[in-house]
């Protein structure tokens, strides 16, 4: 499998420099990192469905390549860019939920629970916006990434970040009715 | 209410909601993890096929080769292989045997793609169209009980006609009349269905809104059921051995349901069954 979704600086930041003395094991890395690249798929994808199956994809892809992600510096950078790009691809997203479905089919309910309506409301507003400003913005407030981090995950300069930041942030503003912000 | 306040707690939202998803796996831990060794094992099986394939396949085709230069000439008009886009699906393993037990072939456009499951074939484009869930193939499917029990339905037939009918008077079901199809040289029925609007009742654990409408027989794991929106396109064909197999293409919604339609229809045409 072609890994095409990995755009942008594809491995060139911190993430391609082997460290020398890494020593996690992928069982260790996926119990770490799943909780949160389910919520960032949850998030970006707005399908509970298929936010486990989205995740399950990206670890895949790094379990695949572990011998070289796993002496990544950081490995989890790299599996957040495979994930925030999954999760907004239609095609991925569709081929995620109909394996779900079809899992479904085989009597395996869903386990994650529908979010309330105001959360709900607040991350379809999210999606709503171009692909960057919303990766951003989920990197950002539901991953706790600082500018810096969400460049090197989305392969792209600071102040592009710092820029979609503030646009997408100024757009679910307005379409939510938000107080505006002081700063 | 200011914006960082409102994604704090959208924050908090989608973090409760996948720890309730751990909580409730929290046991089955190492069961996602075989996830990865399957994957582990599957690679591992497709370079044994692969090595196996190339140190019998390629001493044979050396010796026809050599056979066809020294024997009789090619008829030109017949392609020496395939076309590379004609498909010829591997008998798929289920829990006793064989599930297609009559292999069948199919043509994929460019872009198009295979995945094979332990009871079914599904077929994907490059680009889906919006609405886009499914395109499967299934054999031996039989229709279902609505009681949740999964299991077939007691007095109705497996033949095609059997199967089509059962579905366009399903009471829970909006469905169109059953229409003949000669499909590959198989004969048999489609017919288009979505829930009904009136039907609420659910499966304890089971998909929200959702409806079981065929099953595997006789100990096929396979299963397949509608939810809420959903419409679907069953092709059921006879094949001359007995079998049946069933061709489901599912959209989303039915606002998209012509879309997905026309997707697919390249391939359903393009299905050849033996004789």
């Amino acid at each position: 499998m072609t890994w095409t979704y990995v755009e942008e600086g594809d491995g060139v930041s911190h993430g391609a420099e082997p460290a020398v003395d890494s020593s996690e094991t992928f069982e260790e890395f996926y119990a770490r990192e799943f909780p949160a690249i389910v919520a960032l798929a949850y998030a970006l994808s707005g399908s509970r469905t298929a936010s486990e199956d989205l995740a399950q994809e990206a670890l895949l892809a790094a379990h695949g390549d572990w011998d070289r992600v796993g002496r990544f510096e950081r490995p989890d950078v790299w599996v957040r860019r495979v994930v925030t790009n999954l999760s907004m691809s239609m095609f991925r997203r569709r081929y995620a939920e109909a394996k779900a479905l079809a899992r479904l089919a085989l009597g395996t309910a869903i386990t994650m629970p529908a979010l309330d309506a105001d959360d709900a409301e607040f991350w379809a507003a999210v999606r709503s916006l171009p692909r960057r400003q919303a990766q951003v913005i989920a990197l950002r407030y539901l991953d706790d990434r600082s500018v810096a981090e969400i460049a090197e995950i989305l392969g792209t300069a600071t102040g592009t970040v710092k820029k979609h930041l503030h646009d997408g942030r100024q757009a679910v503003v307005h379409r939510l009715r938000l107080e505006e912000d002081d700063r | 209410m200011r914006f960082d306040e409102r994604a704090r707690r959208a924050t908090q939202g989608i973090h409760r909601a996948v720890e309730v998803m751990e909580m409730s796996r929290s046991t089955k831990t190492p069961q996602r993890l075989t996830r990865f060794d399957q994957y582990r094992a599957r690679t591992s099986r497709n370079k044994r096929i692969v090595a196996i394939a190339v140190g019998v396949g390629l001493p044979l085709l050396l010796l026809v080769g050599a056979v066809s230069l020294l024997g009789s000439d090619p008829d030109p008009k017949v392609p020496l292989a395939p076309p590379s886009t004609s498909v010829s699906p591997t008998p798929v393993s289920g829990r006793s045997g064989v599930l297609f037990e009559a292999p069948f072939k199919y043509t994929l456009p460019p872009g198009w793609t295979v995945s094979e499951e332990t009871w079914l074939f599904r077929l994907d484009p490059p680009e889906a169209p919006e609405g886009w869930v499914a395109f499967y193939v299934f054999s031996g499917f039989v229709p279902a009980r609505s009681d949740c029990s999964d299991r077939p339905e007691q007095g109705v037939g497996r033949s095609s006609d059997a199967m089509t009918s059962w579905l366009s008077t399903h009471p829970a079901l909006d469905a169109t009349t059953p229409r003949e199809v000669t499909l590959g040289g198989a004969t048999g029925s489609w017919v288009d269905v979505q829930l009904a609007d009136d039907w609420d009742y659910t499966c304890p654990g089971g998909p929200t809104g959702g409806l079981r409408l065929v099953t595997g027989y006789p100990d096929n794991i396979g299963k397949w059921s509608i939810d809420r929106n959903e419409k679907i396109r069953f092709y059921v064909l006879d094949l001359p051995a007995g079998d049946t197999v069933t061709i489901v293409i599912s959209a989303t919604d039915a606002m998209y349901f012509d879309d997905v339609i026309d997707q697919a229809a390249p391939v359903v045409e393009s299905f050849k069954f033996p004789d």
